[in-house]
This record gives C-alpha cells, structure tokens and sequence, in this order.
C-alpha cells in the first residue's frame, strides 16, 4: 500500500508542478494594449471633456442654477431649485481627473518616452490640460492639482485657488515654449485646430489672459503682465480661432443637446429650458438680435420674449430654449471665441489702460463676432451695436459685463463663472435673487464636492465643507 | 410583477447511463441540455425608457387604463403618450420594448472509477458546462427618451471544463472501532468567456431590427481565459459513531494571480460529538450532539488585473442620452485604465470561519435544539478599493480589509399537541441574528463605498459599523430639530448622513402545521426587525401627488415643524419655524426629491404571513380499489399578507440589487413582488 501511494503522490505531484507554470502561464489580457499612441488618449480626453460640458451633466444643471437659464418648474434636473444631481457633480469633477486629465498625463508620459520627445504633442497637451483645470477650479474652487496623477499618490493634496491659477499661468508659459516647428504635434487627432501649432500658441495666451483676468481682483499687481500681454498680442484674433470641438452630423457623433432634445422631443427639440429675467432685463430693452437666436418666443406672448424666473413654473407665454440655433447635430463646443476674447480685452482696456477708446474698439468687435457667430444679418448687427456708447468707466464696464454675459448665455459654465466675476458680493451683473424654491439661503457659487472624493480624500479635503453659495477666492 | 405579454419557456433533457465494464472497472455518464427563453421581462430602475413601474405609478390616477390600453398608437400608427414630456405609455412599452433573453446551457460528465483493491477507489470525472446566452433589449421608434429607437445585443458564451482525478482509501475498524476514509484529489479547471455587444441606435425602418438597420451601431468583444489546478485531501475518522473527525486541505495555483503568489493552501478540520451515544438511555434527553469546526478558504482574481494597459474606446459618455461612439469624426481613441494595477503585489484572499452548535432531542424527539455560533472573518480581501478620484485614478487594486460576520442561528422544532391519530400540532421556530462589522479597510481609507445608485444614496464600509446607508438627509440644530429655511418654508439638506444599517438586527421564521385526520393547515410567519430601506417608488409618488398622504393640507396654509436658522455675526441662534411652504404640491416636492435621501428611508422592519398551506389527503378507502397509492388536494397561497410593516405602498422586502451585490435595502422602481395563489393534485401510484 505503501508503494501504491507513493506512486500516486508522486503522479499527482508531477502533474501539478511541472506542467503547471506553462499551462497557467495565460494571463496576458488578448483585449488591451501595453502602448499607444498619445494622439489617441488625446482625441479620447478632449472628447470626453466636451461631451461632458456641453450636455447633461454641464449645461442643464449649471445653467439653471446660475439663472442663465430657467427650469420652467418642469424640468431641468432642478438646478434652479440649488439641488443637484450628484452624479453631474461627479462626473464634472471626475472628468478632469479621469477621462481627460488621466489620458492628458499618460499622452505627455508617452510623448516624453518617443524618440524624439514629441514636445509639440506635450504642448498641446498641457494647454488643454490647464484648460479642463481652469474649468474645474471654477466650478469647485480649491482642488488637488500639484500632487494628482503620482501613482504612488492616493490622496493628493488641495492646492489653493490662488496657487491652482498661478500654476496654470506657470504651466501655459512651459508650453508655449515647448512649442517648436518639429513635426511632433498631434494633427489628425487634434480636431480643434488640426495640429496647427500658431493657432495652439495664439489660444494659450489667450487662457493665459484669461487666467489673469480672473485673478486680477485679487492680486492687482497682476495689471502689468495684462497691460503686456494687451500690448503684445498673439491671442485669438479671428472666430477661425475660436477654441472649439466639433460634433458631426453623423449617428453616434452629435452634439449632446440636440441627443437629448432628439431621443425626449422628437424633431423641434428641446423647449425646456426658459429665458430669465436676468437674460430679459439686458436683451429686451436693447431688442438684442440674440434672443431670437437663444430663445422662441412662447405660443401665448404675441412675439415677446418673456422671461419665467427661477424655479418658478412657465407659462405658455415663456420664451423657451431655442434648439434650432443652439443645439443642432452639429453645433460645436465652443469652449473659448474671439468674441469672449475681444469682450475680456475690451474690459482689460477699460480697467487696466483706462481707455475708452481702445475698449469701446474691442467691445465693438466683441458684440459683432458675437452676432456674427450666429449669422446675424450685418445691418442688423451695426444697428445693435450702434447703440452702445462708453460715457464713464462704470458705465462702460457694466455694459461690458452685460454684453458678456449675454454671448455666454449658450455657455453656462463661463457665463457663471464670467458672473461673479463681474462685481463685488451683491454687485455682479445682471443683479440675480436667490431663486424662491431654492433650498439654499443664497446664490449658488461653487458645486459640492462629489461623496466619492469626499471620502476617499477625507484628510485633504477642505473642512468645513464650503456650502454651494460660499465664494471662491477669485470671487470678491 | 408578472407584466402582461411576458413569457418564460425552459426545456430540458437528461441522460444518465452507466456501464460496469468489469468487476473493477465502472462508468458513467451524465448530460443535460436546458433551453431558456424570456420574453418581456420588465426592466427597472433609472436611466431606460423602458422602466415599466415609475411609469405605471406616475398615471394620474383619474386616467381611464383602457383608454391607455386600446390607443397606444393612433390611425396613423404615430405612437401616443399619455405625457409628452417624460412618460411612455406602459401599454406600449410592454407591447413593442421587449427584452428577450435565451439562454441554451449544455453540462455533462463522464466518469470512470477503478477499485483495484476492496479499500480502494481510483475515480476521473471530467465535466464541461458551456452555455450560449442571446440577450436583447428593444426600443421601438417613437419610445419617449429613444425617440428614435434601438436594440441592444449582448451575447455570452461560456464554458468550464473541470477535471476531478481522486483516489479514496477506506478501512473500517482500522483500530478496534476506528473507521478511516482518506480521499486525495487533483483538479484542473478552465474557464472561457467570450462577450460580444452591439448597441443599436438611430433605426431608420421601424421595427426592423437588423444591424444595418441602424445609423449607429457600436460593437465590443471580450474574451477572457482563466486556469486553475489544485491539489487536495479530505480525511475523516469516525469512532464507533459518536465521534466524528473531518480534515481536510487544498492547495491551488491561478492563473489569474503574480506567478510569486499564485500558489494557496487551505484547510478545514470539523469534530462532531454524539455525547448521548456514552449516557444511559433516558425520558428526557433523547438526543444530544456538539460540533465544532473550523475552515479556511482562498480564492484568486479575475484574469488580467496586473497590469498596466490601454484600452481602445468604443464610446464617450453623454448624460441621460445614448453615448456617443468613436470614431469621432473619423478619430478613434484609447483610455489608460481608472484602476491603478496591483502588478505582481496582489495575493490570494482567505477567509477564515469557525463555529460550534449543538443538536439536542428532548422526549422522544418531540422537542428539538439546533443551535450554532459562527465567526466569519475575511482577510486580504481583493478589493478595486477607491481612491481619491483626484489622484488621477478611480481605483487602485489590492488586498485590503476585514470583514466579520458573527451570530447565531437557533432552531426549535416541538409538538405541544399530539393525539394519536387525531389531532397535531406541529411548530417550528427559526432564528437568526448576524452582527456584520467591518473590523478595518485599507491603510489611509475611513470608507469603502460598496454601492453606490441615483442621487448619491450609497452603501458604505465604515470601520466599527455594520455596512450602512448614506446620503443625502435633512440638517438639524444642535436639539435635533430640522431646520427650515425661512425664505420659503422648505427642510435644508446636509449630505452624507448616515441613514441606518442595510442588514436586520434579527429575523425570525415561525411555522405551524395542524393537522386532524385527512386534513392539515399549515402557516408560516416572517419576522425581521431592523435595517433600513430607501424606496425610490414612494418617493416618486410623493414627489407626483399620487400618494394618499399627500392629500393632507392640500390647499391649506402649511407650516413645517422646525426651527430657522438665525445667524447674526458669529452667533447662531434657533428660532421656531413659522414660514409656511408656498404650497403643498411644494413640500412634497421638495421633502420626497429622489436626491433627499432621508425622506425616503424607511425601517425595513416586519411581519409577513409568508405562505398558507391546507391539503386534504382522499381517504384510503376510497382509492383503495384504483391504481393510486396516494391521492392529496391541497391550496396554497404565498405573500399573502404584510401583517406589520413601515413602508408606505410597497412590499419591504423589494430590493433593486438583487442579492448579488451589497445593495440591500434600496428599492428602485422594483417591480412589485408575486402573490400567489395555486392548487395543487399530487397523486403517487
């Protein structure tokens, strides 16, 4: 008996070992690559980003909530209401990080492993990185930045408002020097400008100005580096420029309102979303030729634009979202235009050359790329535009922060930001109320930070918890 | 709920044949084939258009059901809804929205078994388990959020082939009363799966679902492969049957694990006392056994979680619509992973368990004792843990955590009444009560969210607490009273609460047989107490006006009982509420949000007659002289009645997770639970 278990021990040890590390040697994944090109985590991240901004989960919400549109009552996920679904502020805060920032990092980590270093496709990379970053500290104000994307970094630390837009100013500077004439950039893949490498410089500096237009009110010394940036130019000075990815009119490549408005309403598309008073108040007076390109008239308001406050019930008289003109299949993300551009310089001329002139120059050329991007007739356009005259800085600059707000109106998440930009607590312009059904005692100005980070980041996270309508630094 | 128009078929054969080849050699061989097909199972929860139930609950309640029901498309076939604006019509979605499901399983056996000597047995069986499974979810064109309609086609195939190579030696009384049985064993196991999807959208010819039908098709294909062989023995001792010793142990080797840590041992060792066996025979004790035993058990991962890979991409997420699909405008793209790889650092998890219990039999049987304590811990557990999504990534997988189930499991059996041939009365008492308690977590993480569904309600880990509900609830002042915003009348929220404990504090089942003669009753009562569960459902209702409560103070003046929130400088002060709400449609709007959590969290708490049993069995003599050796009638109701519970309009025990995940306790648009009643003839020849 003996013998016999020997004997068997010794097979069924035989079959376990020694044929076993091939037989399981199997555990290399057949659906997946260890390598790839970083022009394509770069077309997966700007994708992402933009279809995240411009639909569900970026413009209904935000454009409720900051009254550059309104629910109706009806739908509209409650932004105006201050309740949020908690997965748009998931997923606007996790996009950043994930399927943009996340591919971003491993595209400049591949281009960096190339030989040689693909330093335009690095370029291109950070800028638009410093792009979704800029985004994201807007919405949710302190972030972690300096210490995310370390692998061996679980929870990385919040940096500061402050230091998150002075780094961003530090890393669009790294880029455009980056930015040579090798043939290294990202071209096919990069549907915004096609690899066009001045037109990539011209909209970092236009970010960057941007930036520090944003921090100027709390750090003035940053008045110079505009005043020279002003001066030197090389920012975005066409509507071929303008910072934007296109959708297609082609099943599975459509922009994301036009999806929602064609899977829930069928062909006139969404007519839910409502014009507020705040939209009302700057554009009926002066017979804005935009309202009709934002909004339609209601059934019952004999071909006015009647606007339906927050959180209040619309009637069939209210002007609604006009989906003809701002969500065709087509219609393209626009996340940075000449005329938002001409309109920021145009005030930067007012507040930091006191100019009249030179402001009342760009604000002209602001107003009418704004006009002229949604093909408003040009007799039309110069009559609007006519109207305007700069008599003193105050004057001349909350016109100018009306005229943004209304080219913002079809971009929520700069008009908001834009908003409490534009004036000291109590002072911004248009003036908004806090909505009567909010939930809140006060204006929203910042989303909540999504369970999920909350939890997994509960050492660094700021505490308390700012509430939604608690300011950020930037916002005096 | 069994919808109208849903269909379920299954078919199946069997062959079990034998063969004894020699005196020494034997065979078999079993196969059996199963065909399922589902037709019209509903779907439930959020985001699909085809969610039957909010659907159902959100008709007004004056709206005539046969008008929905005979004009679900008008004379030109354009399809009619009874809301335009967010609702189908359920007739309709019934009707065209099927989900359709076959499944083909074939599984079998052959095994061979040689007994070279009277005390010892060589066996091989080798067994395979592949099925096909064809899965498809319609849309018709015109469905309301799918205004132009989709199909979505999943199919898997998967097979195992399992090999089981053991010898078993057996010697009785091998030492005087001592019998013996050892088995060793060897064990090869391969598991295929392939997955193939394809997401149909944009139909051009309605109700033609065919690929090339569709502007928009989106395809994926997955196959994974996975080994495992082992090694193992199982030893038991028995003396003179009141004395019973299990060994066992196993080693495998994965696969799917670091080849420095794919090999894993485990063993279990069980001891079984029959102590009356040793006593005087006695009135009292008739029966009385102790048990004790201890196990351990490993297991690996899936395949291809090591490493660092890229994937390509098949679609982008867009919010409440159907994604869209790369190439976009012509550009195709790949993704890193969100989970940060364990690389070669991931072991094997273990899970450790031990109990004891005693069996007792009083009075000739007539009483009995089961009863058990059990102490479940797993370690290493093999967890995409989540970490700051800030880092970059989503997850990183490791081993992580412990977790302890410990309770006791109590079963009393007794016959308080027993007349010989008359009357009886039988009764049965079960008993449980679990305390699950998560011991730690990963270094540096306070929680583990393990679920997480609509509007932030999730269901978390948290070390020192049983897994819980959290989300969204109402703020209050330092007293506990809800603080009301004195704008508007209207309850603040605060977000992360913990809303209660998924699992139940304890439940209980009791049953009850009478019988008398030819006829007996039988009953069985449901008890569970504790836990909580959030029901989507109430609060949809609440939310439309649809539930009854909501009538209250309708057109009334309506002040919500709480406190404002008074803040002056750094001071804050509480001041009773005496905003009244601008109406109650308002309040219940605001108060039954699906997002406010709170208010729609209930104790999961009650009492159910679970099932009605009364069988008559036919007197002998009356079928005495037929060919039947037994004939019973018998009526049967299930669920029959909620005696005691705390959910408004829904059954307590609904549950959106199924019981595969850790989602117990949330109810999503759930279909209703069955009632049942049914006959049943059981004859015997």
């Amino acid at each position: 008996m003996k013998n016999i278990i020997y004997l068997i021990l010794i097979i069924l040890a035989g079959l376990s070992i020694s044929s076993c590390e091939k037989w399981l040697d199997i555990n290399e994944n057949p659906n997946s690559a260890t390598t790839v090109d970083p022009d394509y985590l770069f077309s997966e991240a700007v994708t992402a980003f933009s279809a995240n901004r411009i639909g569900g989960d970026g413009f209904c919400p935000i454009g409720t909530g900051s009254q550059m549109w309104s629910s109706g009552g009806l739908w509209g996920l409650y932004g105006d209401f201050y309740v949020f679904s908690p997965y748009s502020t998931g997923n606007c805060f996790g996009i950043v990080y994930g399927d943009a920032g996340r591919n971003l990092y491993l595209a400049i980590q591949e281009s960096k492993k190339a030989t040689p270093v693909k330093t335009n496709t690095i370029a291109q990379c950070m800028i638009f990185s410093a792009y979704t970053f800029f985004q994201n500290t807007m919405t949710y104000g302190d972030l972690p930045m300096s210490e995310s994307f370390h692998v061996e970094i679980d929870k990385p630390k919040y940096d500061s408002q402050e230091k998150i837009l002075d780094s961003l100013v530090l890393q669009l500077d790294a880029a455009l020097d980056m930015i040579d004439d090798s043939p290294t950039q990202i071209s096919t893949n990069d549907l915004i400008y096609g690899g066009d490498m001045d037109q990539w410089a011209k909209f970092g500096r236009s970010l960057k100005f941007k930036i520090l237009m944003y921090m100027v009110d709390r750090k003035p010394e940053y008045a110079a580096q505009i005043r020279a940036m002003l001066t030197a130019g090389g920012m975005i000075d066409s509507e071929a420029d303008n910072f934007a990815f296109p959708y297609f009119d082609q099943a599975g490549n459509r922009n994301a309102m036009w999806t929602i408005g064609d899977q829930y309403y069928g062909p006139d598309g969404i007519d839910d979303f409502f014009m507020t008073p705040a939209d009302a108040d700057i554009m009926n007076p002066t017979t804005d030729p935009r309202r009709a390109v934002y909004f339609t008239p209601g059934d019952d308001s004999g071909g006015d634009f009647i606007p339906c406050a927050a959180s209040e019930d619309a009637t069939t008289g209210s002007a609604y979202y006009n989906a003809h003109n701002l969500a065709k299949p087509d219609q393209e993300d626009v996340m940075h235009s000449y005329s938002e551009q001409m309109l920021l310089e145009a005030e930067a001329e007012l507040r930091f050359n006191n100019s009249l002139v030179a402001a009342k120059n760009k604000f002209d050329i602001g107003v009418a790329a704004s006009l002229d991007y949604w093909n408003v007739d040009e007799t039309e356009r110069d009559d609007f535009i006519d109207q305007f005259s700069f008599t003193n800085i105050d004057q001349a600059l909350r016109t100018i922060h009306e005229q943004q707000w209304v080219d913002l109106i079809p971009r929520p998440i700069e008009g908001w930001s834009n908003w409490r930009r534009s004036g000291a607590d109590g002072n911004e312009i248009p003036h908004l109320t806090v909505p009567i059904n909010a939930n809140y005692p006060d204006l929203f100005r910042r989303w909540p930070y999504p369970d999920d980070e909350r939890a997994a980041n509960s050492d660094n996270i700021p505490s308390p918890l700012p509430k939604i309508y608690d300011k950020m630094w930037f916002d005096l | 709920m069994i919808c109208i128009l849903q269909g379920l078929t299954r078919n199946s054969i069997s062959l079990n044949a034998g063969n004894k080849i020699s005196d020494k050699l034997d065979s078999r061989a079993t196969l059996n084939y199963v065909r399922t097909s589902i037709d019209g199972k509903p779907a439930q929860g959020s985001n699909n258009p085809n969610v039957l139930v909010p659907m159902v609950n959100g008709l007004p309640r004056t709206m005539d059901m046969d008008l929905l029901r005979n004009n679900v498309t008008d004379s030109n076939n354009v399809y009619l809804s009874p809301n335009q604006k967010n609702a189908n019509n359920p007739f309709w979605v019934t009707k065209y929205n099927k989900f359709l499901q076959n499944v083909d399983r074939a599984y079998g056996s052959i095994t061979l078994t040689y007994d070279p000597f009277k005390w010892v047995s060589i066996s091989n069986r080798a067994g395979a388990d592949v099925y096909s499974d064809d899965r498809r979810q319609i849309t018709r064109k015109g469905t309301f959020g799918a205004l132009t309609g989709s199909f979505y086609d999943r199919n898997l195939y998967s097979s195992i082939y399992n090999n089981d190579l053991t010898i078993t030696f057996t010697k009785d009384n091998l030492i005087d009363g001592l019998n013996l049985k050892m088995l060793i064993g060897h064990n090869i196991n391969q598991r295929d799966f392939k997955e193939v999807t394809a997401d149909n959208n944009d139909l051009v010819i309605d109700e033609l679902y065919n690929y090339s039908n569709a502007e928009s098709t989106v395809t994926t294909n997955e196959v994974t492969h996975r080994r495992l062989m082992g090694v193992y023995f199982d030893a038991t001792l028995g003396y003179k049957n009141f004395l019973f010793l299990d060994i066992t142990g196993r080693n495998d080797w994965s696969s799917t694990l670091p080849k420095k840590h794919n090999s894993y041992f485990y063993p279990s060792a069980s001891l079984g006392f029959i102590f009356t066996e040793l006593l005087p025979k006695n009135e009292i004790l008739s029966y009385g056994k102790l048990r004790g035993n201890y196990a351990n058990v490993g297991s690996d991962e899936a395949p291809y979680q090591l490493d660092f890979q890229y994937y390509p991409d098949e679609t982008y997420f867009n919010q409440y619509v159907s994604a869209g699909t790369f190439p976009h405008g012509g550009v195709l793209a790949f993704r890193g992973p969100s989970t940060i790889p364990p690389g070669d650092k991931l072991k094997p998890q273990n899970q450790k368990s031990w109990e004891i219990g005693t069996e007792l039999k009083f009075f000739s049987d007539h009483i009995g004792i089961d009863f058990t304590y059990y102490n479940t811990v797993t370690e290493d557990q093999i967890l995409s843990v989540p970490i700051a999504e800030s880092s970059g990534f989503s997850y990183k997988k490791i081993n992580a955590g412990s977790v302890k189930n410990e309770g006791i499991e109590l079963m009393l059996t007794g016959s308080p009444v027993a007349i010989p041939n008359s009357f009886r009365w039988d009764i049965g008492l079960n008993f449980s009560k679990n305390k699950n308690t998560v011991e730690k977590l990963a270094e540096g993480l306070d929680e583990l969210t393990l679920t997480s569904g609509w509007s932030g309600l999730t269901i978390k880990a948290v070390p020192g607490k049983t897994f819980g509900m959290y989300g969204t609830g109402f703020r209050r002042d330092p007293d506990g009273n809800i603080i009301i915003n004195a704008e508007n009348g209207m309850r603040d929220i605060e977000d992360d609460l913990r809303l209660g404990g998924i699992y139940p504090d304890w439940t209980m089942g009791i049953s009850n047989m009478f019988s008398y003669k030819n006829v007996r009753l039988s009953f069985l009562i449901d008890i569970r107490q504790g836990g909580v569960i959030y029901s989507n459902t109430v609060a949809d209702l609440r939310y439309s006006g649809l539930a009854i409560e909501t009538l209250e103070h309708r057109g009334e003046v309506f002040v919500d009982k709480g406190v404002n929130e008074v803040i002056d400088g750094g001071n804050t002060t509480y001041v009773p509420n005496e905003t009244p709400v601008r109406s109650i449609q308002d309040f219940w709007q605001g108060y039954s949000l699906t997002s406010t959590a709170e208010a729609n969290i209930f104790d999961a708490s009650y009492i159910k007659l679970r099932e009605v049993v009364l069988t008559f069995n036919l007197p002998k003599k009356l079928i005495e002289k037929t060919f039947f050796g037994s004939v019973s009638l018998s009526g049967e109701a299930r669920n029959v009645w909620i005696i005691k519970d705390h959910v408004p309009h829904i059954d307590p025990e609904a549950n959106f997770f199924g019981t595969s995940l850790t989602g117990e306790g949330v109810e999503f648009a759930s279909v209703p639970s069955v009632r049942s009643i049914g006959f049943n003839i059981k004859c015997t020849f």
